[in-house]
């Protein structure tokens, strides 16, 4: 595997160069090239911002496909909370687990279980926690790699517990047990509103062996799943759990559920990195808990969830009260499933490499990039294939791009290059030249 | 490495932050630090330096008219120079000390003014020099060494 997996690609048939993605990406990871994106892999962070506003739908996240559950003898359906939120507002979690089972997983897992146990570890977690800093939720693995790549000093404010979908997803092995077959014939798949949660399942937080075996996205079940919801026989109680902890899919959702003081929820990556900018200056203070996500709306925000995000925040929002939040897992239940939290951050920091080899060479290409940007008609046109003169600019110092990409810079070295030419023209030929005159 | 190498300026930068832009308040500290990170400079200094400045900063936008941040860096330190033009600071010691503020209720309520300041600035830099002149200005010289 290499050390940057995505879960996002283009589609180069498909994709026409128009720079939406471009001009929307928080963290500056894509470029125009020769008509057509191209995703720089240290800059990515998975967040699917991009397929968001992409017209021509040619950015798609690498998530599997319905058919390839037929590769396992058993499938388990762990649908993300979110999914709660996005058919109308009388279809029940119960319902919706029905219809998975409906479809081609063998079973559909009780999320909200997964959810009654992280919240009354985390909750515990908070209680015992006293450091300064504050505890950085790592629930959305885009915020895990924003702080990778540009915020690696707060690697070690990461909450080190599983989430709800790594607890559903090693439960697995006990069904394996159950069932007498080899826990890699069992597939655990994960329902997905983001790709990044597909990057997740191959490059976990807390362990090299992954829990999860895929992600589906949801807007590639959508339709099958409506058809299926309410077409079983007999409905079985597979939904047994309450409330607790299902807000998690929306930003500040379950903070209320963790009872902590000074807990706050941000939503959006640009959102995010103006809180971490202001945290890496002190200018945060007294906050316990920090829940960060990348998709405006939070996880019934993400880029593969279908429903409309508010109506779908109101369902969540609906679902809980109507739920209540009294823990309808017995302690064995949750004592045997807090052995799945446990975890040991194992990410590496991949900060964004320095401009230069060492502090000398970057200053240096430092001045070099910020005299490019200042001859430049800093508009951030995005024509050169950058999403703004100075991205530009460090392209050329860093022989991504050539200052005549610039089309500003092309028309002046046109305008040269006529202003040449006269000279040229001119010169008039030696038979006819007057003396002292038209040299050239 | 030679004192005459030590001594070189390898970068120089002036940024200019004006007194009461609440709105705009913090955007110095991080252009600095963004300059910092991307030309590879240690976690744990940029982590100093960003909370230097900020405070810094806040002092001016909280007190002074305007001010002139001079960022200069040399292989060993980093050295920032702030100029204001504003009341001025009656007893540097004084000031020093956590808690002691002269902060208006105004800008208390906004949550800065807590005296914090200095004393924060302090135990952030390697070395902090104040001088200022009652009525004209301030001077605060902080040296973070790399």
């Amino acid at each position: 595997m290499s050390e940057y997996y995505h879960a996002i690609e283009v589609d180069s048939e498909k994709c026409s160069g128009s720079m939406h993605c471009m001009r929307v990406c928080p963290t500056e990871a894509i470029r125009i090239r020769e008509g057509k994106a191209l995703i720089l892999e240290d800059r990515c962070i998975d967040c699917g911002d991009c397929i968001r506003v992409c017209p021509k739908r040619a950015i798609r996240s690498i998530t599997g496909a319905y058919e390839d559950l037929s590769k396992y003898k058993y499938t388990i359906a762990i649908p993300s909370p979110s999914l709660y939120g996005q058919y109308g507002m009388s279809i029940t979690p119960n319902q919706i687990l029905n219809g998975l089972k409906g479809l081609a997983f063998n079973e559909a897992y009780d999320i909200g279980k997964a959810c009654e146990v992280y919240t009354t570890v985390l909750k515990e977690y908070l209680h015992n926690y006293s450091d300064s800093k504050p505890l950085i939720s790592t629930l959305c693995p885009s915020i895990v790699r924003l702080i990778q790549i540009k915020f690696p000093a707060f690697m070690s404010s990461l909450l080190s517990l599983e989430a709800p979908r790594g607890i559903a997803g090693s439960d697995k092995i006990n069904k394996a047990k159950e069932l007498g077959i080899d826990p890699k014939e069992v597939g655990a798949i994960y329902i997905t509103p983001c790709p990044a949660k597909m990057m997740a399942v191959n490059q976990p937080l807390c362990k090299s062996d992954p829990n999860l075996d895929g992600a589906l996205a949801i807007s590639d079940i959508y339709g099958l799943l409506f058809s299926s919801i309410g077409k079983q026989k007999s409905m079985e109680e597979l939904h047994v759990s309450s409330g607790l902890g299902i807000g998690m899919a929306i930003p500040g959702g379950f903070i209320t559920d963790l009872e902590v003081e000074n807990a706050m929820a941000v939503d959006g990556v640009k959102n995010v990195m103006q809180v971490l900018d202001d945290l890496e200056h002190g200018k945060i203070n007294n906050i316990k808990y920090l829940e960060l996500w990348a998709c405006p709306n939070g996880c019934v925000g993400g880029p593969l969830a279908v429903e409309n995000p508010y109506l779908a925040k109101i369902k969540v929002t609906k679902l809980i009260q109507s739920l209540g939040k009294e823990k309808k897992i017995n302690d064995e239940e949750v004592n045997r499933l807090r052995e799945y939290l446990s975890c040991d951050v194992e990410l590496p920091a991949y900060p964004l490499k320095p401009l230069g080899r060492d502090t000398v060479d970057a200053i240096k290409k430092l001045k070099e990039r910020e005299s490019i940007v200042e001859s430049l008609p800093k508009i951030d046109c995005g024509a050169c294939g950058a999403p703004t003169c100075r991205a530009f600019a460090a392209d050329v110092i860093q022989e991504r791009a050539e200052i005549l990409d610039c089309v500003f810079k092309l028309k002046d070295k046109v305008v040269e290059s006529i202003q040449y030419a006269q000279s040229w023209a001119r010169r008039t030929p030696l038979s006819s030249r007057k003396q002292g005159k038209d040299k050239n | 490495m030679t004192e005459q190498t030590q001594n070189k300026t390898l970068l120089e930068q002036d940024f200019t932050v004006e007194g009461g832009d609440f709105i705009h308040a913090g955007e110095v500290s991080s252009k600095i630090k963004t300059i910092l990170k991307e030309i590879g400079i240690k976690q744990e200094v940029i982590r100093r330096t960003a909370i230097a400045t900020y405070e810094a900063e806040m002092n001016v936008v909280c007190y002074a008219d305007r001010a002139k941040f001079h960022l200069a860096i040399t292989p060993d330190q980093l050295k920032i120079v702030i100029k204001d033009e504003g009341q001025g600071v009656k007893d540097i010691d004084l000031a020093m000390q956590e808690g002691y503020s002269t902060a208006t209720d105004a800008i208390r309520e906004m949550g800065f003014g807590a005296g914090m300041g200095l004393p924060n600035i302090k135990k952030n830099v390697d070395n902090l020099d104040i001088t200022s002149v009652v009525g004209e200005g301030t001077r605060v010289e902080m040296v973070i060494l790399t």
